[in-house]
């Protein structure tokens, strides 16, 4: 195995992808499984043994609320209030992360719910000082 | 996903009461409740929840959800649930008042061998077992009414203090939201699934029903003092089981008290007390 401490940055390696719209997990050789966002080792089994792999962007949105108070880094006031959900990636990790195209009311969250599970694409949130993955809702 | 320096605060994952309204929506598609029942279901554990906490001195909240109705000038304590400036969706659907209550404060135990704690001017109770696991974002995978590691933290305990469910006589869940604690007491087997939101508009909850929770007024009345609290929930156990909870006793003193506490992102933690 690698030396840990020689193994590159999967943080980095993530957020040098997010910068581009493209967006990244690791792959484990010992169990298969993914671990998004990535990290040094496998989430599921621990293993080090981890090789990057693409993601197609595309997910299905399970549900969907909102926050009329942000998360605690001040970046995110700008665009507060603003949809929050719950997400099957497409490559099959459950992911959470804001939500654009529907508005931040009880009554589209409402009819959003009512609609059932959506498709949604991934795309980067330009942020003044990081960039920040965030799903549209297709069409 | 993990909450930790890379992606947690950088990404904004970091929103718990957007979390709970996740849970909200999760419970009412698979068990095919209404928001119009989630919304009263809120409503009657909240009126529990107050309750309790006008009968105990040393809750923050020690009004209950009635008097405040009246004060703001409501004739129908739901009207005032249901007022957007009084109780504002703050992650649809969960409102305000279905949510924690910050505290200050602070909680200690004393822990010792069962022959010293014998013959003591306290009438001792029994740690009977323990279960603890962690996890990180997202708490629950594809149903956000199941979270894997309170389930193992949950089977440890059990299966050290060799109880089940129907042995539980009084149960306290971290709820700092209100539908979380209620899915918790789902899982543990203490209410039957989906049937936490009738079990607290028949009052079921009370501390004079039959299924009692969070007598001290939980995590919303009597407040919560993040790392304190599960002491004070334990304390809390304890004055039930020793019959001095006062005005809030539980009429018949529960044997075996069960206490979950989640710490923060995420760790799940249960206790088994019962009489030595």
């Amino acid at each position: 195995m690698q030396d840990v401490a020689e193994q590159p940055s999967a943080i980095r390696w993530y957020y040098e992808g997010l910068g581009q719209n493209v967006f990244r997990a690791v792959s484990c050789r010992s169990c298969g499984k993914l671990t998004f966002p990535p990290t040094g080792c496998c989430e599921h089994c621990g293993s080090w043994e981890v090789e990057g792999v693409e993601l197609s962007g595309e997910a299905t949105l399970l549900y969907a609320t909102h926050n009329i108070t942000p998360a605690c880094h001040p970046r995110f006031e700008t665009i507060a209030p603003y949809v929050y959900g719950h997400l099957r990636l497409r490559e099959g990790p459950i992911v959470q992360a804001i939500i654009l195209g529907v508005e931040a009311r009880p009554e589209s969250l409402r009819a959003l719910f009512e609609r059932g599970p959506v498709p949604v694409k991934a795309e980067t949130l330009t942020m003044e000082d990081l960039p920040v993955i965030a799903f549209r809702l297709a069409g | 996903m993990a909450v930790n320096q890379a992606y947690g605060v950088p990404q904004g994952y970091d929103i718990f009461s957007t979390y709970n309204g996740l849970v909200a929506l999760g419970y009412c598609r698979k068990y095919g409740i209404s928001i119009e029942d989630y919304d009263r279901g809120m409503f009657e554990l909240c009126r529990t929840r107050r309750l309790h906490g006008s009968l105990n001195p040393k809750a923050n909240i020690q009004e209950t959800l009635e008097d405040r109705a009246a004060a703001k000038g409501f004739t129908d304590a739901f009207d005032y649930w249901r007022s957007d400036a009084h109780n504002p969706f703050v992650a649809w659907p969960s409102r305000l008042l279905s949510l924690v209550t910050t505290a200050d404060g602070a909680s200690a135990m004393v822990l010792t061998r069962a022959d010293l704690a014998r013959g003591g001017k306290s009438q001792p109770v029994e740690f009977k077992g323990f279960g603890i696991s962690y996890s990180d974002l997202p708490w629950y995978g594809e149903d956000p009414t199941h979270w894997e590691f309170d389930r193992r933290a949950i089977d440890a305990a059990f299966g050290m203090a060799s109880i089940g469910p129907a042995d539980i006589d009084y149960l306290h869940t971290h709820d700092c939201s209100h539908i979380s604690g209620l899915c918790t007491a789902e899982t543990i087997g203490y209410l039957p699934p989906g049937g936490g939101l009738d079990a607290a508009r028949a009052g079921r909850l009370r501390f004079d029903g039959d299924r009692p929770m969070s007598t001290h007024g939980g995590r919303h009345a009597f407040g919560h003092a993040w790392g304190a609290s599960a002491g004070s929930d334990t304390y809390e156990a304890v004055l039930q089981m020793r019959g001095k909870a006062g005005a809030r006793q539980i009429p018949s003193p529960p044997e075996i008290s069960v206490i979950h506490t989640h710490g923060y992102a995420m760790i799940g933690t249960v206790v088994v007390l019962g009489g030595l």
